[in-house]
This record gives structure tokens, C-alpha cells and sequence, in this order.
């Protein structure tokens, strides 16, 4: 079997993969530094990372305001936990509407603007919400953040199966729904939406020219954004118990685009690998180092000089065309692994 | 454009494979020591603004685990302190502490430097069913906020605030009260004792100026209380927000007009505002370096000494009362059982640092001396860390919020009422 | 008597809110120039604020002089700017979108540079207390005594700021760093050498920030932390002012000021809000600001 073969195999059978990797990893990670619950915490920050991305590197808008499209629905599906129902087929949906719901209000507002003023104005909106939240002492807790979850399970059509106290089953709880909503954001990518999104980043005359409602379309990307950005919130809910004030505070958007760029913006994997190397490296650093901001800053100020398409944006540019030219000549399009493609500009 | 050069990015993944190989290094050394050891997991906030009190809190813990292991461990074995910073944020405190149980099968878990870690540790407890040191003061003393595995040897803010009160009271500094805080709950409970003992002690009571959390600037602030006219100012803040206070209430001439009573200080802080920066300020702490009464103390305070080569803050007095009063209790009963310890710790005397202190059941808030100091002259500082004198120590029950109040039933212990 | 305080109570706040607006005045020309003439919006200027702190402070302790640490630290701070151009912003001026570029180096600077602040001087804040000479009161408005050193503050920046204006409007140098902010290319045209004026623009909007630090220390706490709250403030006056405005910053920090100062009488945070409402309000309807150039980064 020639290495051409090998890689072709592994490249068609990529999902597949990932998904027996994904569904295997918590018998694993344990004994590991990459434990289960950091696992499943990289996968909610990774969605949160491709949420903010979709924006960003799809459709060339930064937004610095991404904290209240998380952390809004991360209060919204506590409260509902708290006070109307442990169910999270009630607070999961409905952190991903409020996600979509904030997204349309501060994007429907920012939106009359562009670029820097655009990054500008979802701050200051954003910080908006924050003060909001933090003034509502009695509902929200105040700066204390939201206690008092219930204890969680997920009821079944053949039973309940318990969340608290068992890592594995959140951490495949979540894990399904970030697998999803990772495909479906890849679907939608795809899709003549997803397209036109592209068209708009890259030139938005000519895509104006061409008939395009650009506005539309940047609104759109807004609401997917916001969309699945809320449900990363509610699973962050779901996965810690407790709602900290941290979530709608402006520092998360940072944390989101630093994130994003370390792994790579404008691919699939970018802000998964983005956040398993962020918050690994938080994790483990700062075990024996506890100066680990130096290290993590450090890493990222390099990786944006030196690395200006992320980690997977420069492999891809660097390695990927490597690989082509000398184990793929035929049936390239077909066989490259899906993020990559995928992400194809 | 630029582009990453090969050499750049091969040393970066250099670094993170190395990194990743070190690490695996630790799961192998266990599995091939003998009898395993007690593990006390501690979580502490080493990064953001408290990280110079938690570090020192930390080794507060560790004098503590090392004086146990020489007497001879707990049950016999030896026991072996396992610390996670908790980046200062919930979801991290939360992750760490579910790593801690899972993957380093602690025995128990103590951490916490501020509300919100408290507030997810103590919910945790519960859920996980594991004793949980709080090393920060108590702010969950209410029925259906305590969790019965949630133990500390620091003070509730109220009774922190009922001390000053009675003090100010005592020294006859005048009626008229005020309070300057910044506005989250712990000065929001420091509140509710000042307001309580304001009335028991038939002072006029002018109200509260809340300033944003956090502030460094109370200059805005200021102003408002000097017009308010009060004779006393209990001030309730923590960190560099107090040292931005005490050098403005000083420059505003507050210190002057009236008499300021901080309600918790720290030697760090003292240490930031300046040398004298204090003086003539009036601050309550739950223990002082410089008190060492009892022959513990002075091993406690040499140790750290040794080890941290500064003054051991109130707070690494308090971390170390509280694991040794936990694995101490261990020791007694012969046992690692949760709720063996709980009925155990429950109205549990002990002695380590301070005179006599008590857990009292019904809220697992303690019965202790508060002590009362007043800021040194920088010529009066005999040494670097000479910051205060004890004036006071203040003590008893009737400091402590009454349990029927916070929803308890005073005869019984909380563990049989959650 | 107004809002339940007397009017002198109401005089001080003006005047509590203009000292403030000086620090942010100092630090928002600053953050102004550099994102007038580079296009980068330095979220590591609040470090460079903490860093003037720190170098103040170091000074102090080895020297004993107040006026020396003035001195020195926006110098030294000042030549780490330089420095920081020169190794870091330099590489990504070329990027696809040197915008995003610049907003994430000096973010990550934001992150690494307080560390490396802690690890050299240790976690606990550093003493700087105002030197002697300056700490009597000054004057008295009711019962609060207006020290000094708040006099001072106001001075300085009131003998400062015209200095500043005469550099940037009337000097050789300035025309060069307006037209750079106006037509790159045209400047490099004319044979100037862009790239080390360029070095030179950050380098002394640095040196503000760092004096603003050095000035502010003795009033606040010198944390490694002292950073992270003012800069976002100062996001706020230099937007509702304009962007790469000097009229703006002033007439921004002046606003952001009294804001801050008026509504801690009514009630804590209501300050906070308002002007991220005001920066948002602003943004919407007039967002080059109070006194920004049309159009100047409208793409």
C-alpha cells in the first residue's frame, strides 16, 4: 500500500473517524491532561469559536460583541433550569433562540455600520447586556453569577439518564450536539447562503454588483451566528451548573476571537483545535507555572505574526499542497478531508 | 504577506509535544507507589487580582499538610496537598474541582478565595457528596444556600460587621454611621450586620454609598459621604480597591474628619497602601501574624516565614486553621467518612492559632475572636510587616446573625435540617 | 440643595470629574494618534498606563525623585513602544487585514504583559505615595479638601495639551504624522521616510499613556491589573470624541469625566452605562464622533 492509499483511506473516512474518536476519547482522556471535562468544555468553547466564525471568517465581519450572543442564552437557559423546568429540551432550544434573538437585536442595531465602527458598536451594545444582567441582582445573581441548577437529566422516550455527577454522559451529551451543529453549520456553508456569505467577505461590490442583498446576507450570517453561539451558552450552562457573570462580560469576546485566530479562521477545525490548544494549555500550564497568561499570551502574539491563517489555516496552506502534489493527484477534490474543503476560499 | 516559516512553526509544535509527554508523567508514578495517600485537593485563584493572597494562601495549606505528615500522617497514611488554580472564574473553578475528584480521587476539596468560586464549590458539595474547606469568609450561612459538607474557620461578613459596630460603640466615636462599599454581596451582607447592629446599639444609621465593583477610584464617592456628615465610616471593600481608598480617604482629608473602621484589611493591602499609609486607620482582621499567643502560632508563623520569607496573611492563618481542624477531626474519629466528619465538625471546639474557637452547628459559622487593629506610624514599624496593633479582640456568639434569622432551627445541627 | 445633595457637593463632583477627565485626556490622545495614523486600535494601551506606573514607581524607589520618575517613565516606556513597533506591529502591516491584525497583537500584549509585570515585581501592589511637597491640601469646597496633587494633574495636562497641539499642528514633524493619517502613499512619495515616523507616532502615543500612568499612580493603586479598566474607558472617549481626533480625546475625556464623576451621586454603576450607551448612541448617529473626520474608516 503506497502512502497515496493511506492517506486517501484516512481522508475518505475522516467523519467517521472523528465521530468513533469523539464517541471513544472519555474512556480515555481521564488518564490523560486532556480529562473529560475539559474535553467536553474545548467542544462548547470550539462551537462558540465556529458560531463567532461564521461572522468573522465566512462573511469578513468582527464582531466584538459575541459575549452576549453566549452568555444572554447561558442566563437564559439557567433561569429556565432554576425556576420553570429541569428539562433541557426545554432550556437547550431556547438558549439557541436566545442566542438568535440577542443576534437580531444588537446585529439588527450595529448593522447600519461597518467595520471597525461595526466591531466598535457591539461592544459598547454588548456591554449593555452585561450591566443589564449585573444590575438584576435579585434574577441573576448579580456578580456572584446564577446558582441553585438542579441536579440535570436527560429524559428519554425509554428513561432518564443522569447528567450531574456523571462527566461521560454530559460530555456525550454535549458532544452529539456539537458534532451537529458542526455539520450543520458545514451544510450551510455549503449552501447558496453559505456562498453568497463568502461573495460579500471577499468582494462586497462585486457581490452587490451581482445582485446579492448584501445586507441581507450579513444579517443572516448574524443569525446563525447568534443562533448556534446560544446554544454553545445553554450547553456551558448545562455542563458547568452555575451561570458566572464572566459569560456576558466583553473579556469572553476575547476570549472567542483569540480562540478563533489561534486555531485558524475560516475553517471548520480552526476554532476546535483553537480552543483545545487555548484551554489545555490554560489547563495544564497553569498546574505547575502559574504565570501561564505569559505563556498563552506569549504563544498567541507569535502565532498572530508568524501565523496569520491560525495553526489549521497555516498547515492547510502549507502541508495540504504538499500532500497533493505528491500523494493525490487524481481524485483531489473528492478525498481531502472535509474541513479543509470544506473551507475551500 | 507574511508567512510562518518552517522553522517557527516546527518549534512550536515542539514545544507543545514536549509539553504533552512531560505530563504524562505523573499518571505512571502513581500507579506505582504502594499505599495511596490521603489527598487534599485545593483550589485557589492564582491568576487575577487576587493572586498575591491566594499564593499565600496556599501556603497556609501546605505548613498545614506538612505538619500533619509529621505526626504521622492521617489514619497512618501519608497525606499529599494536590493544587489547581481556579483562573479566577466559576467554569474553571467547577472543572478543576470535578477533575480534582475524578482523575486525583481527592478526599477532600477546599479552595476559594472569592464569592463565586464559594458559591460553585458549595453547590458542588452537595451534588458530589465530598467536605468541602472553604478557606474564605462564610457566605452562604442562610438555609437553602449551605450545603452541610461546607465547612470554614473564617467569619461571616455580618459578624465582621457587628464587631465593628460594637467597637466603634465602645470607643465612643460618635452616633452617626455611614457605610462606603463596593457593591456586591459580601459588602451587601457586611450591610445587613451594621444596619442590625446600628439598631441594637441605638446608633443613627445615615445608610450605605455603594461604589461599582471593582473601583480604584473613590474620588467620585467621597465627596457623597463627606456630605452625609457621618462620625464613623465602616468601609468594605478588598484588594487594590481598599488601597486606592486609603490613599484617597487620606488626600480628601476623610481621615481627618471623621473615623474610618475598615471591616476587613489585609497585610497585602497594608503592604501596597505604604508604609504608615494605614495609621490611624481602624481595621478588623480574623487573625494577626503578630498575635502569636500560643506556641502553634509561632511555629505556624516562623514556618511560613521560612517558607514564603514575608508575613503569613490573615487568610494563610485561616487556610491552615481550617485543613488541620478537618484532617485533626479525621485523625479522632479514625475515619474518612463524609458524614461521619459532618456530625463530628458539627459545635466542634478547637484551638490552633487563636483562643478557643467553636463551629457552630446549626450554620457552620464560627465562634471566634475578631481582632481588632489600628494601622502603625511608619517610624512606630519595627519591622517590613509591622503594619498593625491589636487593640481588641472581640468575641462570642452574639456577633454571629442568630440562626433562627437565616431559617435554621438553633437546636439543631444543619446537617440534620438540609 | 439638588437630587438630595448641596450644591458644593455637586461643585466638587465637577471638578473630581474634570482631574479624571485629565488622566483619560493623557491617555486618549494617545490611543488616538496611533489609531489616527496607523489604523490600529491598541487594546494594549492600557498596559503601556500600568507599564508608566511601574517604571514611576521603579524610579521613585531608586531615586527618590518624583520629577525624575515623571521623566523617566514615558521615556522608557516610550522606546518599549518603539520597540514594539519595530518587532511586532512592522510584520503585520502587510497582513490580509492589518486591521484584525493589529486589534489581536496588542490583545495578546494586553494578556502577556501584566504577567510578566507580576513576575518581576510579585503580585501585591506597589507603594507610590504623592511626594511631600504636594500633599497639603489646596483648597476646600464644603468639608472635602482638594489636595495638591489633584492641582497638579489639572496643570500639567492644561500646560500639556497645547504643547501637544503645537507639535502635531504647527511642526514639521505634525504636518508629516497628519498627512501619514491622510495619504500614506502620497507621503512616501514625497521621500519621507514613513516607516520611521510610524515607529516614532507609537512610540510617543506610548509615551502618553505611560506619563498618564506615571501621573495617576500616586492617586490610585499600582497593580499589575490597572490597566484592563481604564482602557476600555478610554475606547469610549476616544470613539465619542472621534477617532483620531485631538479636539475629540479632549473634548471626549472631558465628557467621559463628568459622566463618570455626576452620575456616582445618583446611583454606582449608572456611570458605566451611560457611556456605553453614549459610545453606542454616538456610533449610530454620528460615528465619526464629536469632532472625527468624515468618512476616514467608513469601509
Amino acid at each position: 500500500m503506497t502512502l497515496r492509499d493511506t492517506v486517501d483511506r484516512i481522508a475518505r473516512y475522516a467523519l467517521p473517524l472523528v465521530v468513533v474518536l469523539l464517541i471513544a476519547a472519555p474512556f480515555v482522556a481521564n488518564y490523560t491532561p486532556l480529562y473529560t471535562a475539559l474535553l467536553a468544555e474545548i467542544l462548547v468553547f470550539g462551537l462558540f469559536g465556529l458560531a463567532f466564525d461564521v461572522m468573522l471568517g465566512y462573511t469578513g465581519i468582527l464582531s466584538l460583541g459575541h459575549s452576549a450572543f453566549f452568555g444572554v442564552p447561558s442566563y437564559v437557559a439557567g433561569l429556565l433550569l432554576v425556576h420553570v423546568s429541569p428539562s433541557l429540551w426545554v432550556a437547550v432550544p431556547a438558549g439557541a433562540l436566545a442566542g438568535m434573538l440577542t443576534a437580531a437585536l444588537l446585529g439588527g442595531l450595529a448593522l447600519r455600520k461597518r467595520g471597525v465602527y461595526f466591531a466598535m458598536l457591539t461592544l459598547a451594545l454588548s456591554q449593555v447586556f452585561y450591566y443589564v444582567v449585573r444590575m438584576s441582582t435579585t434574577v441573576t445573581g448579580g456578580d456572584d453569577g446564577l446558582s441553585g441548577i438542579p441536579r440535570l437529566r436527560l429524559t428519554l422516550p425509554g428513561g432518564e439518564i443522569p447528567l450531574s455527577k456523571n462527566t461521560f454522559n454530559t460530555y456525550w451529551f454535549v458532544m452529539v450536539l456539537v458534532l451537529l451543529s458542526a455539520i450543520a453549520i458545514r451544510q450551510i456553508l455549503r449552501s447558496p447562503l453559505g456562498r453568497a456569505m463568502q461573495a460579500v467577505r471577499d468582494n462586497e461590490q462585486r457581490a452587490a454588483a451581482c445582485g446579492f442583498n448584501v445586507q441581507g446576507i450579513r444579517m443572516a450570517a448574524i443569525l446563525v451566528s447568534g443562533f448556534f453561539a446560544g446554544l454553545a451558552g445553554a450547553l456551558l450552562t448545562i455542563l458547568i451548573e452555575f451561570v458566572p457573570i464572566e459569560n456576558v462580560h466583553w473579556s469572553m469576546s476575547g476570549t472567542v476571537v483569540i480562540l478563533t485566530l489561534f486555531g485558524g479562521s475560516g475553517t471548520l477545525l480552526g476554532p476546535f483545535v483553537g480552543a483545545a490548544i487555548f484551554l489545555w494549555l490554560k489547563d495544564f500550564v497553569s498546574r505547575t507555572f502559574s504565570y501561564w497568561e505569559l505563556v498563552v499570551g506569549g504563544l498567541f502574539v507569535i502565532i498572530v505574526v508568524c501565523m496569520p491563517e491560525g495553526i489549521v489555516g497555516t498547515i492547510r496552506k502549507r502541508l495540504v499542497p504538499r500532500l497533493r502534489r505528491s500523494v493525490v493527484p487524481r481524485r483531489t477534490a473528492a478525498v481531502l478531508p472535509t474541513a479543509v474543503k470544506g473551507a475551500d476560499r | 504577506m507574511t508567512l510562518i516559516s518552517r522553522r517557527a512553526f516546527l518549534k512550536t509544535s515542539a514545544i507543545v509535544g514536549g509539553a504533552a509527554t512531560l505530563s504524562a508523567f505523573p499518571y505512571v508514578n502513581r500507579l506505582a507507589l504502594g499505599q495511596q495517600p490521603v489527598k487534599w485537593g485545593s483550589l485557589h485563584p492564582f491568576t487575577g487580582a487576587y493572586a498575591s493572597e491566594a499564593i499565600d494562601q496556599r501556603a497556609g495549606v501546605e505548613i498545614a499538610l506538612e505538619e500533619i505528615n509529621a505526626e504521622g500522617g492521617v489514619l497512618g497514611r501519608k497525606v499529599e496537598g494536590v493544587f489547581r488554580d481556579t483562573e479566577f472564574n466559576p467554569a474553571a473553578t467547577k472543572r478543576k474541582a470535578v477533575e480534582l475528584l475524578e482523575n486525583e480521587k481527592v478526599d477532600f476539596i477546599g479552595g476559594s478565595l472569592i464569592g463565586f468560586e464559594e458559591i460553585a464549590l458549595n453547590e458542588l458539595a452537595c451534588k458530589h457528596g465530598f467536605i468541602y474547606a472553604n478557606y474564605p469568609q462564610h457566605i452562604l450561612s442562610f438555609k437553602g444556600k449551605l450545603c452541610k459538607y461546607f465547612f470554614t474557620a473564617n467569619l461571616t461578613p455580618f459578624q465582621l460587621a457587628t464587631a465593628a459596630g460594637r467597637f466603634a460603640a465602645k470607643q465612643g466615636w460618635g452616633k452617626r454611621w455611614h457605610m462606603l462599599g463596593d457593591n456586591y454581596s459580601w459588602p451587601q451582607m457586611a450591610l445587613r450586620g451594621y444596619e442590625k447592629v446600628a439598631k441594637d446599639l441605638g446608633a443613627d444609621w445615615t445608610g450605605v454609598t455603594w461604589a461599582p465593583f471593582p473601583t480604584q477610584d473613590y474620588s467620585s464617592q467621597i465627596p457623597k459621604i463627606q456630605a452625609v456628615r457621618p462620625d464613623v465610616l465602616f468601609v468594605t471593600n478588598f484588594g487594590a480597591d481598599q488601597v486606592g481608598f486609603v490613599k484617597q480617604a487620606r488626600e480628601f482629608g476623610l481621615t481627618k474628619q471623621m473615623r474610618v473602621s475598615i471591616t476587613n484589611t489585609e497585610v497585602t493591602i497594608a503592604e501596597a497602601v505604604g508604609k504608615g499609609g494605614m495609621e490611624g486607620i481602624y481595621s478588623g482582621m480574623p487573625w494577626y501574624w503578630e498575635e502569636q499567643s500560643n506556641p502553634r502560632a509561632k511555629k505556624f508563623v516562623a514556618a511560613f516565614l521560612k517558607k514564603r520569607n514575608r508575613a503569613p496573611m490573615a487568610y494563610s492563618g485561616t487556610a491552615y486553621t481550617l485543613v488541620r481542624l478537618v484532617l485533626d477531626t479525621a485523625n479522632e474519629i479514625k475515619s474518612l467518612d463524609k458524614d461521619k466528619l459532618v456530625r463530628a465538625l458539627e459545635g466542634k471546639k478547637f484551638t490552633y492559632l487563636k483562643a478557643e474557637e467553636q463551629v457552630r452547628a446549626c450554620d457552620h459559622a464560627v465562634i471566634t475572636d475578631i481582632y481588632y487593629t489600628v494601622g502603625k506610624q511608619a517610624a512606630e514599624m519595627k519591622g517590613q510587616y509591622d503594619f498593625f496593633t491589636v487593640v481588641q479582640k472581640l468575641s462570642g456568639e452574639e456577633l454571629l446573625e442568630s440562626c433562627e434569622s437565616q431559617g435554621w432551627d438553633p437546636k439543631k445541627p444543619a446537617s440534620a435540617q438540609s | 440643595m439638588f437630587l438630595g445633595y448641596p450644591v458644593e457637593t455637586w461643585v466638587l463632583q465637577l471638578f473630581i470629574g474634570l482631574v479624571n477627565g485629565c488622566v483619560f485626556i493623557l491617555m486618549a490622545l494617545g490611543l488616538s494618534i496611533i489609531f489616527g495614523l496607523m489604523g490600529i486600535i491598541n487594546f494594549g494601551h492600557g498596559i503601556f498606563y500600568m507599564l508608566g506606573a511601574y517604571a514611576g514607581y521603579t524610579t521613585y524607589l531608586t531615586t527618590g525623585s518624583f520629577w525624575l520618575s515623571l521623566l523617566v517613565a514615558p521615556l522608557a516606556c516610550g522606546l518599549f513602544g518603539a520597540a514594539v513597533e519595530r518587532g511586532l506591529l512592522r510584520r503585520i502591516y502587510t497582513a490580509k487585514n492589518p486591521l484584525f491584525s493589529g486589534v489581536l497583537v496588542t490583545y495578546g500584549l494586553s494578556i502577556l504583559v501584566p504577567d510578566l509585570i507580576r513576575l518581576l515585581y510579585g503580585r501585591p501592589g506597589k507603594p507610590f505615595p504623592i511626594p511631600e511637597y504636594l500633599k497639603q491640601g489646596f483648597f476646600k469646597i464644603g468639608r472635602t479638601e482638594i489636595g495638591e496633587y489633584r492641582m497638579f494633574v489639572l496643570v500639567v495636562t492644561a500646560l500639556l495639551v497645547p504643547c501637544l497641539w503645537y507639535v502635531l499642528n504647527r511642526t514639521n514633524l505634525g504636518m508629516i504624522i497628519r498627512a501619514g493619517s491622510t495619504d500614506n502613499l502620497m507621503v512616501q512619495a514625497l521621500g519621507i521616510n514613513v516607516s520611521r515616523i510610524w515607529t516614532f507616532t507609537f512610540a510617543f502615543g506610548i509615551a502618553l499613556a505611560a506619563f498618564a500612568g506615571a501621573v495617576a499612580a500616586p492617586l490610585f493603586a499600582v497593580v499589575p491589573e490597572m490597566g484592563a479598566a481604564i482602557l476600555i474607558q478610554n475606547f469610549i472617549v476616544v470613539v465619542v470624541g472621534g477617532m483620531g481626533s485631538f479636539a475629540g480625546a479632549i473634548v471626549g475625556g472631558l465628557l467621559v469625566g463628568q459622566v463618570l464623576s455626576l452620575t456616582s451621586l445618583v446611583y454606582d454603576v449608572l456611570g458605566d452605562v451611560i457611556i456605553y450607551v453614549l459610545m453606542a448612541a454616538v456610533l449610530l448617529v454620528r460615528p465619526r464622533g464629536l469632532f472625527g473626520q468624515e468618512g476616514v474608516f467608513e469601509k
